[in-house]
């Protein structure tokens, strides 16, 4: 099964209808979402009831568009902060890692590269539910003990960055490790050997090499705090970042807004992806 | 280039990797272990017990629907295989150049998306008012409204689609790495397709079947928005059993008992997974 | 009749033709060698007869059978990758007997002939091993039992000797010589290594642009070069600019842009005449280099000057100058004791045959 290797016509046939199926089955389910959010019905479903841009512009209940929509407003604002600190956090620690991981070699490394892989294999729903215990733990002991309470350990937005900033972090590590290996570490002596001190040679050699991992790596750590559901789920409190919001809404049955948002989404996370690979290509 | 093992640089490296791993991995489970072994005796004090993992299995509820959601996760991830495999292959050997690229970013894009947009599109196509019920409809081979959401097909249908991407890539990385000249090698034996598969693509490619079925089993597993928002209220998934626990009844030491089931049952299937295939845990993983 | 015969080879890809109306014949039991610069279209040339490309016209026959709409799994033709292709996931044993499971061979004659093979190939008792346990050698020949145990009427080579490095080459091509002709099977080896080709084969094609040059034994394409490519291809040459100045008969006399005259004998079925321009070929291990004039009777015959030595042990090179044109001209440097003190600017003697140069008019015949 190779195209230098003869084939039947019929089985080249059924094989590309096979792929194409595949494709179609990845995209109707978006783009059906995509396409209600221009529907002139107050729900996302059948029969079709003309074109409307309502459901972005709209300001009369109970045809409220996303832009008059404060609540839905308000939760990508808190999607958007989580996300960026989560970003941030998990980028300083990755790169870290990845020196250590890569540059050094101490007793108990393997241990701790098995322990670091381990939020790739732990649910994300108790991943969740452990670091809620664990807070609530220790912020009843310090009360019980001081009276002090610690209100960024009960159920909140504090709590949520640290959950996903848990398993966030593995991943940035792992992309931006993939890429530390592959540099060549003459060029570092190489800088060094030119009068470079050596925290000068990574700053000026290395770091730039690892600029597109650290871009993939932002981004994609960005994009799966802002998507993440489960973790989240978990560690909420009062405040609701997008995904839970939209969650609520969706139980309890929801006008086209939501298409909306879904629509806003899906460009951000294209133009975020296109923005990653366009970095990518320049190496 | 390794200079002195132990100089200030190793340590501002190694303590916040320490940091992060004790504080919000180990401990966590550590303390949710702990939490999920004790009873409470009276206000505020606990004693030690195995009640809560006894009353997992005595109330059939919780087991079967333990069971139950174990069982479809490995139907889940065997699907997911299945469909995931050709397509892999399709993109890796039998396209070369632009088309190649092109057709891998296709394969991603939908995965840039939020989970939940994916679950809402497929409400959207199977609810009773949806689209698949309304083209049915139209061409007439059925006559009233068709639910399809609320039941296990369309949970199925859901957790597949969640979890493609998870296996599709895996793959396909495994094989692009393989040689095209041992499939050319084997051909020129002799060797035909089938047992081609069999004897060198599978092989080859096994270090990536194994990381992308244990990825999509866990999350399949720990998936709580799919089989909610598609199996409706009978899905009957483990998660809304912990998620009743700790939110809903509050009660954390049951929610914490049920956790580390859940956890066991991963790490079993994990292991499984590795020792099966005789595979390594950072290789599989690290990649 | 030849095991393996081509008329009119031709294969396009989009933009060129890789090979461009190729015929050739193999005779049965030979070696036979493909030698070409890259890109001259050898490894389509093999990846069509192991049926891997299709042909967009001519025909091969294998013993006489037509190989068109054969696929590569049912062809009396085995082939060793340019990497060897050998599967990493079966042990020596079972890469050797994968093309007889294939066949149904039972298992009790399999092990009986993978272990004859192993045995003939000189790794008796590897068997079990694991490929990468194996050295670079031994893979080698791992990956020419694996096809040899099939008794292919042909085993088609793909510069199996790229990857190694030099004393191991050296090594592999007596080693591939002996392994052809101990088993007497037809084997067609595509290379760009002229030593490679020269060394091991009954018949050499050299190949560029999609088509054979010339098709030889190897004496034939180093003595006898029947084009410019092939003269400038094979072995080291000087090769000279010029325009002929007299012809009679097969004597010919060339004048080359710098100035030097020189006596050349024409081959056969040469054309030019005078006032063409040709190129001349005249090798530098032919020109006989004396400290005192002493030339005999050969036709050409002068003085030069040393510019410079290319130390390069027994390869060593001289590149001198003749006195009165400005034309330069490598020769041999000998390892005879008087030759020890040469430097720049000695003066040297040379000569050489008229029928040591190879004359070709330029534009002819490519």
């Amino acid at each position: 099964m190779l195209p230098s290797i003869p084939q039947s016509a019929f089985f080249r046939r059924a094989y590309q209808g096979y792929v194409l199926l595949f494709f179609i089955y990845l995209a109707t389910p978006l783009l059906v979402v995509a396409l209600f959010a221009f529907n002139d019905s107050l729900f996302p479903s059948l029969p079709w009831r003309g074109w409307t841009l309502d459901w972005f512009l709209g300001r009369d209940a109970p045809v409220v568009g996303l832009l008059h929509d404060p609540d839905l407003l308000r939760s990508i604002g808190i999607s958007l902060w989580v996300a960026l600190f989560t970003t941030f956090f998990s980028l300083v620690l990755a790169t870290g890692n990845a020196f250590l991981f890569e540059r050094q070699d101490f007793p108990g490394k393997g241990l701790l590269y098995i322990l670091m892989l381990t939020p790739l294999v732990i649910p994300g729903v108790i991943l969740g539910v452990s670091i809620l215990m664990l807070g609530s733990s220790v912020a009843n002991g310090v009360e019980n003990w001081s009276g002090y309470g610690i209100e960024w350990l009960r159920p909140g937005l504090v709590l949520v960055v640290i959950g996903q900033f848990a398993f966030i972090s593995t991943i940035g590590t792992l992309i931006i490790a993939a890429r530390l290996r592959k540099f060549d570490t003459s060029l570092e002596e190489a800088a060094m050997n030119l009068g470079a001190s050596r925290l000068q040679a990574v700053a000026t050699v290395t770091l730039p090499f690892l600029r597109p991992a650290l871009v993939g790596a932002g981004v994609v750590s960005f994009l799966m705090s802002f998507e993440n559901f489960n973790t989240t789920l978990m560690l909420v409190g009062s405040d609701a970042p997008l995904t839970i919001a939209m969650f609520d809404r969706l139980r309890e049955g929801s006008t086209p807004v939501l298409n909306a948002v879904s629509l806003l989404l899906m460009l951000g996370s294209g133009l975020l992806a296109l923005f990653s690979v366009m970095v990518q290509r320049q190496r | 280039m390794k200079r002195s093992q132990f100089g200030l640089g190793f340590w501002l490296l190694l303590a916040p990797l320490l940091l992060w791993l004790v504080l919000l991995i180990l401990l966590p489970h550590v303390d949710l272990l702990l939490i999920s072994l004790r009873l409470r005796s009276g206000p505020g004090t606990y004693r030690f017990s195995l009640h809560h993992y006894a009353e997992f299995f005595t109330e059939p509820l919780y087991w079967r629907t333990f069971l139950r959601t174990a069982i479809m996760s490995l139907l889940a991830t065997l699907l997911t295989l299945l469909i995931a495999f050709p397509l892999a292959y399709y993109i890796a050997k039998m396209m070369r150049g632009r088309a190649k690229q092109l057709l891998f970013l296709l394969c991603l894009i939908p995965f840039w998306v939020s989970e939940l947009v994916r679950t809402y599109g497929w409400m959207i196509l199977l609810r009773e008012s949806g689209v698949v019920s309304g083209l049915l409809q139209w061409s007439g081979l059925t006559g009233a409204p068709l639910e399809m959401l609320y039941n296990d097909a369309a949970i199925m249908v859901g957790l597949v689609y969640t979890a493609m991407l998870f296996m599709v890539v895996p793959l396909i990385t495994t094989l692009d790495s393989l040689d095209d000249s041992l499939i050319e090698a084997g051909y020129d034996l002799g060797g035909n397709g089938w047992n081609l598969l069999w004897e060198v693509v599978v092989p080859h490619a096994m270090p990536g079947i194994v990381s992308g079925c244990i990825v999509v089993f866990m999350l399949t597993l720990g998936n709580y928005l799919t089989p909610t928002l598609l199996g409706g209220k009978d899905s009957l998934w483990f998660t809304e059993q912990i998620y009743t626990q700790f939110i809903t009844r509050f009660n954390w030491e049951q929610g914490s008992a049920f956790g580390i089931l859940l956890l066991l049952l991963s790490s079993l299937m994990v292991w499984l997974g590795l020792r099966l295939s005789g595979q390594s845990f950072t290789q599989v993983m690290g990649r | 009749m030849p095991v393996l015969e081509c008329a009119s080879l031709t294969k396009r890809f989009a933009d060129f033709t890789a090979v461009d109306n190729v015929s050739m014949a193999v005779e049965q039991g030979s070696f036979y060698s493909i030698l070409g610069p890259s890109g001259c279209g050898k490894t389509t040339l093999m990846r069509m007869l192991a049926g891997f490309e299709r042909q967009d016209s001519g025909n091969i026959r294998i013993e006489g059978k037509s190989m068109t709409g054969v696929a590569p799994n049912r062809r009396p033709v085995n082939m060793v990758f340019q990497h060897l292709a050998l599967f990493p996931n079966m042990s020596v044993a079972g890469n050797i007997a994968y093309g007889l499971k294939r066949r149904n061979t039972p298992s009790a004659e399999r092990e009986r002939r993978v272990g004859e093979v192993l045995e003939r190939v000189g790794l008796a008792g590897s068997g079990n091993k694991r490929i990468e346990q194996l050295s670079g050698g031994q893979q080698q020949r791992v990956a020419i039992a694996r096809c040899l145990v099939l008794n292919p009427q042909v085993l088609l080579l793909d510069e199996p000797l790229g990857a190694l490095d030099l004393k191991l080459r050296e090594h592999m091509k007596i080693e591939l010589k002996r392994l052809q002709s101990a088993f007497g099977t037809t084997f067609i080896y595509i290379t760009h290594d002229q030593s490679e080709a020269l060394v091991m084969s009954d018949r050499v094609a050299v190949m560029n642009h999609g088509r054979f040059e010339q098709v030889g034994s190897p004496q034939d394409l180093y003595y006898r070069p029947g084009s410019a490519f092939v003269a400038g291809f094979v072995g080291d040459n000087n090769r000279w600019q010029g325009v002929i100045e007299q012809r009679v008969g097969a004597k010919v006399r060339v004048r080359t842009e710098q100035g030097l005259p020189v006596e050349a004998q024409a081959a056969a079925g040469f054309q030019g005449g005078v006032g063409d321009a040709v190129e001349l070929f005249v090798r530098p291990e032919a020109i006989r280099v004396q400290l005192q004039d002493g030339g005999g009777e050969a036709e050409n015959r002068l003085q030069a000057r040393v510019i410079e030595i290319v130390f390069d042990g027994a390869r060593s090179r001289l590149q001198l100058r003749q006195a009165d044109s400005a034309q330069e001209i490598l020769v041999n440097l000998p390892h005879t004791p008087e030759f020890a003190t040469l430097g720049p600017g000695d003066r040297l003697y040379l000569s050489w045959h008229a029928h040591q140069c190879s004359l070709f008019t330029v534009g002819a015949g490519r």
